[in-house]
């Protein structure tokens, strides 16, 4: 596919930005001496390095992809996740609920506090659900974002899993050295080059495509469902309350979200982190989603069926963003493009493989660390050595995992994994006497056993509808449903489960 | 179908002034939270090599 992206010019630019992210990020490790240092950076990070750490970590070129494939495939109504997430995210901030006793107790992860409330094996275990889950949702991360540069730049297909593999190393390289510091720093940088990016793109968007073509081409395809949520068969009131509940947990328990909560320098710094980086979960949808819907306008639906069999995916979809801006962006400014997606992307890399790390040492080898005390030093050694097997695993489920269907349900049905047990067991724990750990484990197991069994249906079980071959659950339940009925199964499961425990005199009395 | 229109031109140009403004504001203040905590660490850890040498 023909695209403007200059070897020489853009190349360069793009050269400039990972030489001086990767100088930066190694730099840092001088100041990384104790364990703590490298997992939140010894709680020394400030409110403004924490929403450019923090938008930075939760903008991938993952997420331009999605937000771009929900502004293609439903108009402006796709962008109410991020309005979900923004509300979710001020709430939680403004109030403190959940946020400031779990700071207030100076853990680094949540499993952490769980132990405090259920005992060590249910923080074992929550550790176990939280790197499953997280590792299964950032798998597909590699491949859609090496599928992005092949389109956006043109780049052979052949050279994807290079490209994959040498981003990766680089990521892996600095965050093995400097940890939760080295993650903050380039997020810094690489918040300012992807917002650059962003900002410059879509300007260039509405003055090339136009606002009108686009509200016009959106509303010619979706008529009214491309501006209300309700009004469009494909979303509706259970799109729109799954999508709360799923935004108000991640918020609450996501970890690479806590661990800057945590890495905060005390907990009201951490509460101002989510109020001011709140806005930009709306942006971080709208403004891509802008770029899927001027795709609407400008690619022919057959280039994305050619581009989607070259890819050997199922769905073209997602690649209607990255074929239009191949088309749109000039020399010079696609540098600036393909530089800020970078950014993007090894911001998320390197603070999902630190921070699910982070759960690998603190959580699941607590208890051989309890058997003798580690050093800092051995502490360290096997910090970085987790990261690395991350970075191994990311790289080969990433060459070899091929996603059906929309990318965001994916994410969030692998995401509920531990969101619905997770959300569940911090608000019991934070603000339930009776809760305990029958309940925490029965909260688990719920949890992991019903998104686990809907996503092995949507895999195996294929329904013919409209002519397209559709996952099982998908087609007769729902995605949006299977989050809510696993939400409220989890709850069920966690107040049944504890209050099913005999209570002692002692607990009875302080509850 | 107009009134939803203004409402999304309304957060779309809303996106772009907000962000716009903050990444000028966190790119200076940013900038001096590093340098902050790069001190403070440096306090912390107290006179040593660096690691690695």
């Amino acid at each position: 596919m023909p695209t403007n992206f200059n070897w020489l010019l853009d190349g360069g630019i793009v050269g400039l930005y990972l030489l001086v992210t990767m100088v930066a990020g190694v730099w840092v490790r001088r100041y990384v001496g104790k364990v703590e240092h490298f997992l939140v950076a010894g709680r020394e990070m400030n409110l403004y390095l924490g929403i450019a750490s923090l938008a930075a970590t939760e903008f991938g070129i993952v997420t331009a992809m999605y937000t771009a494939q929900a502004g293609y495939t439903r108009g402006f109504s796709g962008a109410v996740p991020g309005l979900c997430n923004a509300l979710a995210m001020f709430l939680v901030g403004w109030t403190g609920f959940c946020i400031k006793p779990l700071r207030d107790a100076g853990v680094i992860t949540i499993p952490e506090l769980f132990e405090q409330r259920f005992g060590p094996f249910v923080r074992w275990l929550a550790g176990v659900v939280i790197v499953l889950g997280g590792l299964l949702n950032m798998g597909v991360f590699l491949r859609v974002g090496g599928q992005f540069l092949v389109v956006a730049t043109g780049m052979n297909v052949r050279y994807l899993e290079i490209a994959m593999t040498t981003l990766l190393v680089l990521v892996a390289v600095y965050t093995i050295f400097g940890g939760m510091l080295s993650v903050l720093v380039t997020d810094y940088l690489q918040f300012i080059v992807m917002s650059v990016g962003l900002l410059v793109v879509t300007v260039l968007v509405l003055t090339q495509v136009g606002w009108f073509d686009i509200v016009t081409t959106v509303q010619g395809r979706y008529d009214a469902g491309a501006f209300n949520p309700f009004a469009n068969p494909d979303l509706g009131w259970a799109f729109v309350v799954s999508n709360l509940i799923t935004n108000t947990a991640a918020v609450l328990t996501w970890q690479t979200v806590i661990s800057r909560l945590l890495a905060a320098k005390d907990t009201a710094t951490g509460r101002r982190i989510y109020t001011g980086t709140a806005f930009f979960f709306v942006c971080r949808w709208v403004l891509p989603g802008l770029w899927g819907m001027a795709a609407l306008v400008m690619v022919k639906p057959e280039t994305l069926d050619g581009i989607a069999r070259q890819m050997g995916e199922q769905n073209g979809t997602l690649f209607a963003m990255p074929a239009m801006l191949a088309m749109l962006v000039p020399s010079g400014i696609m540098g600036i493009l393909v530089a800020a997606m970078l950014a993007a992307d090894m911001s998320t890399d390197s603070s999902y493989m630190l921070t699910w790390g982070s759960v690998i040492y603190n959580d699941i080898l607590a208890p051989f660390r309890r058997r003798g005390r580690w050093s800092e030093r051995k502490g360290l050694l096997v910090n970085r050595f987790i990261v690395a097997c991350i970075g191994l695993f990311l790289l080969f489920f990433g060459l070899w995992y091929k996603l059906g269907g929309n990318l965001w349900e994916y994410l969030q049905t692998t995401g509920t994994i531990y969101l619905s047990s997770m959300s569940v067991m911090l608000i019991a724990c934070c603000y339930w006497k009776r809760a305990n750990n029958w309940g925490a484990v029965a909260a688990i197991l719920a949890g992991a056993i019903l998104p686990v069994t809907a996503l092995t249906l949507n895999l195996f079980v294929k329904v013919r509808v409209g002519g397209q071959e559709v996952g099982w659950t998908t087609a007769t339940i729902g995605d949006a449903w299977v989050n809510i009925g696993t939400y409220v199964v989890v709850a069920l499961a966690m107040v049944i489960g504890s209050l099913l425990k005999p209570q002692s005199k002692a607990e009875a009395a302080a509850a | 179908m107009e009134g939803l229109h203004f409402l999304w031109l309304g957060v779309t140009a809303l996106c772009l002034l907000w962000y716009g403004t903050i990444t000028l504001y966190v790119a200076v203040r940013g900038g001096r939270d590093i340098g902050q905590m790069l001190r403070n660490l440096s306090k912390l850890n107290g006179p040593r090599e660096p690691e690695g040498r």
